[in-house]
């Protein structure tokens, strides 16, 4: 059975039994809904890295063994920070950020120990033993202080600024904005006149969320309202402008319903299905309104059934082809490696596949049942836009050697900028720079080295000489070839700290001791005079330790310091450590896991546009059955393609993960403008007429199709552009862009392209 | 025949899709985690609710007077922008003083 048949089964079921094909349409609806309200939502970085990446496995490991893996750091600013009365205020915030349930430790000046040489030995120290009372005990404290370690660690130097960290273990099922709700709710006790910044990847991950919940509440409607303004001006009709949306409600619907029925749970990433499936899926449905709307006016006296056939059978070829190749450009994603983008592009796949469908069936059903559009009958209807349409055709006919040449002299200029693309998944950077969030980080970059760590898991012998020197001398590389990394802190300081102690301060001993006892000594030692808990965070086992923690404080976050650092630190440890002796090295944390998922962001990319991009070449080929075919077909959406990068290079917006779903809405929607025009060009010239007659007529039906589908997506996502989240905004601008670029290359680039070549493939 | 025939599928298909929702509405209704369950029904609480909701009150109202809008292009053979419009702005009652234009060989 070919396709053609296909095609006219489908069509005789739609026009047989109309009503059922709508009812079973509903009842299919229903079996989706029935499960949305258990959808989860997924908003951690985490779950976007597949389980069996080394870091990720590296993280759970870290979990087991050690209480934390994320920090929060909490600064407070004041004049009088010393103050008695400031000092016991903020005792109150130490011991309530202490009491969160996902809070294993916190660091202040309130707990902080320090190890001071003794005659023949060393002590450990509270820093602050009780809170001073008049200004003798509050000058002693001052010297303590400087005395101690703390400086630029837990209180600035200016002593203005003092922080708490607290040690947070955000395991996967971790509530990153129940625990902002909790910190924020603890601090705004505190606020005033003292000023509270906070800062931490799980807080710019919260507030990235809230932002995007609250973005797209506001402005979806008004931008699915503009579009339905666009369709009512463009069709004046209510089946012009509501059947396609329809058909892309369900096909939203029905993903989400899969979603839920195959119990996965939605990604920060999966806000962007409703958008492509907008984007993309409402194509199909515009193009047979249009097409039917075209022969209702060619000859008004034939009935709705004669005309939807005649649609259907122009029709169904096109419509396959744009969603097959559709499907195939974000199929090509189930090769990206970040896994949640594997599933969104089989779940987005699925809604295309959906639209598709329900445009063949629903559609003509409803379109069997009720009248024509009434506006269809007046004189002139439309016609303005198909004059504006076949004089468009005409100007890029005429003007083809002049408009093609300075399109690919500016498009080589524009393509420039694809040198300068950079890639950003920091959190912090999505909000603007006059925002709360980065205002905090600013202040606690600057005073105490940043709030993003890198953890290093260390398997070994630990308390070995030799595995300690390696430690430092790990330590020592990261922190001197890395200028991001502000401070480091591993069991080796601890222990070059006692070691110097115990010699009575002698700078020449400010190194890890050679002997095995003299290290075991004095680690009981410290047992005796700190805390049970002093090595929790970085040692698995205080009496025979075999894992330990390090950690790498960044004080300049971007994606390209972070990706450097993560590199740097593992080539390093891949050229020492390869046998994983004396100590095996493993990245882990939050800073290690953004430099991954940027890796993979690239990676994936390239690799999916590529593979998209030549799969969907070969079919057009053999569709056309001509290369040249297969290349006229690929080339609006390759220029698109290229223009959006030299654009994200040329006004600075980074590559992150939405933007890199990006380039699949842009094939998908740029092969579908080609194949539409090409096709129905090539049906043109099948019925005898001229190369120009036919690129008029094919402007006036086709085109009406492409320009209605376009701009309707293009206005609509253009409210986006008032959001004060920056990836939102310049997705809303990437997607104007790239809607844009291929409304150009299907409805400028083909026409001119195909008159001065005039190719034979759309004579075949 | 086929007419017929359509007619009667279709009623069993919506026939079920009815019992379904009443089942799904009964199973939310009964489930004691859902919020709604033990909010007490007063008008306060409906403004409240209201007040909260106010860009889903409008997007119901334009989507109803739109669907509206349709039925008349339909029923009453009017240019669905213009009673788009009217619906709209007048609510849906406006379209009740519209004259009928229905051209019956659409």
């Amino acid at each position: 059975m070919n396709l053609r048949t296909l095609t006219k089964r489908i069509f005789l079921l739609d026009a047989h039994y109309p009503r059922s094909i709508i009812a079973f349409i509903i009842l299919c609806t229903i079996f989706f809904l029935w499960r949305i309200p258990n959808l989860n939502i997924d908003p951690g970085l985490r779950s976007l890295v597949p389980a069996n990446h080394e870091i990720v496995k590296n993280m759970e490991l870290a979990e087991d063994l050690f209480s934390s893996n994320e920090i929060v750091i909490v600064a407070v600013e004041s004049e009088n920070l010393l103050s008695e009365r400031n000092l016991i205020k903020l005792s109150f915030l130490h011991d309530s950020l202490e009491s969160m349930p996902s809070v294993s430790r916190v660091a202040s000046i309130y707990n902080q120990r320090y190890i001071v040489p003794d005659d023949g030995g060393f002590e450990i120290q509270k820093l602050l033993e009780k809170i001073p009372s008049d200004s003798i005990e509050n000058q002693k404290f001052i010297e303590t202080i400087y005395a101690s370690d703390i400086i630029g660690n837990l209180i600035s130097a200016d002593l203005d600024i003092m922080c708490f960290i607290a040690q947070i273990t955000a395991s996967t099922d971790f509530d990153e904005i129940a625990f902002r709700d909790d910190i924020y709710s603890i601090v705004s006790h505190f606020e005033g006149p003292e000023k509270i910044y906070l800062a931490s990847s799980i807080i710019s991950s919260a507030e990235s969320i809230d932002n995007v919940k609250r973005d797209m509440r506001t402005f979806t409607p008004i931008a699915l309202g503009l579009m339905i303004l666009l369709l009512i001006l463009s069709f004046r009709s209510w089946t012009g402008t509501f059947l396609p949306l329809f058909v892309v409600g369900f096909s939203i619907l029905w993903t989400f319903g899969l979603m839920a029925w195959l119990e996965i749970s939605v990604p920060i990433i999966g806000g962007l299905i409703p958008i492509m499936l907008i984007a993309i899926a409402n194509n199909y449905g515009i193009h047979i309104i249009s097409h039917y709307y075209e022969f209702t006016k060619i000859d008004q006296n034939l009935s709705r059934t004669e005309i939807l056939k005649r649609t259907m059978k122009r029709l169904g070829m096109p419509i396959f082809l744009a969603g097959i190749t559709t499907v195939i450009s974000f199929m090509s994603l189930m090769t990206h490696e970040l896994s949640k983008v594997r599933e969104i592009g089989l779940l987005v796949s699925f809604g295309i596949a959906v639209s598709f469908f329900l445009s063949l069936f629903f559609i003509p059903a409803i379109l069997i049942l009720v009248p024509r559009p009434t506006y269809l009958g007046k004189e002139n209807s439309l016609e303005s836009v198909n004059n504006f349409l076949v004089n468009w055709g005409k100007f890029f006919v005429r003007n083809r050697v002049p408009f093609l040449s300075i399109l690919f002299v500016g498009m080589f200029l524009f393509s420039f900028g694809i040198r300068d693309i950079t890639i950003d998944t920091v959190p912090d950077n999505f909000f603007p720079e006059d925002s709360k969030i980065r205002k905090s980080s600013a202040v606690i970059n600057k005073t105490f080295g940043g709030s993003t760590q890198l953890n290093i898991l260390i398997e070994g012998d630990i308390y070995d000489p030799l595995s300690l020197e390696h430690i430092d001398r790990l330590m020592s590389h990261i922190k001197e070839k890395n200028e991001a990394v502000s401070s480091t802190y591993s069991i080796a300081d601890v222990i070059k700290k006692m070691h110097y102690s115990f010699n009575n301060g002698n700078i020449d001993s400010l190194k890890i001791p050679s002997s095995r006892e003299l290290i075991e000594q004095y680690m009981f030692l410290h047992s005796i005079a700190g805390e049970d808990n002093d090595f929790d965070l970085i040692l698995n086992d205080t009496d025979d330790p075999s894992f330990s923690q390090c950690f790498v404080r960044i004080k300049k976050v971007s994606t390209v310091d972070l990706m450097d650092l993560v590199d740097d630190t593992e080539d390093y440890i891949r050229s020492n450590y390869y046998d994983g002796r004396p100590i095996k090295p493993m990245l882990s944390g939050p800073a290690a896991l953004l430099g991954a998922v940027s890796h993979l962001v690239i990676r994936g990319q390239i690799i999916s546009l590529a593979i998209a991009s030549l799969i969907l070449f070969i079919i057009m080929s053999l569709v056309f059955r001509s290369f040249i075919g297969g290349l006229f077909a690929s080339l609006p959406m390759l220029l698109a393609v290229l223009l959006i990068f030299g654009f994200l290079g040329n006004f600075g917006i980074p590559l992150n993960m939405t933007t890199s779903l990006l380039t699949c809405i842009l094939v998908g929607v740029g092969i579908d403008y080609s194949v539409h025009f090409l096709w129905h060009l090539r049906e043109h010239i099948r019925d005898g007429e001229e190369l120009e007659q036919a690129i008029s007529n094919t402007m006036k039906v086709s085109g009406k199709g492409i320009l209605f589908n376009g701009i309707s997506v293009v206005v609509g996502f253009s409210v986006l552009m008032y959001s004060v989240f920056l990836p939102l905004k310049a997705f809303s601008v990437l997607i104007m862009a790239s809607i844009s670029f291929c409304l150009i290359g299907g409805m400028a680039i083909l026409p001119a392209m195909i008159s001065l070549i005039d190719p034979n493939f759309i004579r075949k | 025949m086929k007419v017929k025939q359509d007619k009667v599928i279709s009623l069993v298909i919506l026939s079920i899709s009815v019992f379904l929702i009443i089942l799904w509405i009964y199973g939310i209704y009964n489930n004691s985690a859902n919020p709604i369950v033990h909010s007490e029904f007063s008008l306060k609480n409906l403004v409240a609710w209201a007040n909260y909701n106010t860009d889903l009150i409008i997007i119901i109202y334009v989507f109803l007077s739109l669907q509206l809008a349709g039925i008349s292009e339909f029923k009453q053979g009017q240019d669905y922008l213009i009673v788009a419009f009217i619906s709209l702005v007048f609510t849906p009652i406006g379209l009740l003083f519209i004259k009928n234009e229905k051209n019956d060989k659409t």
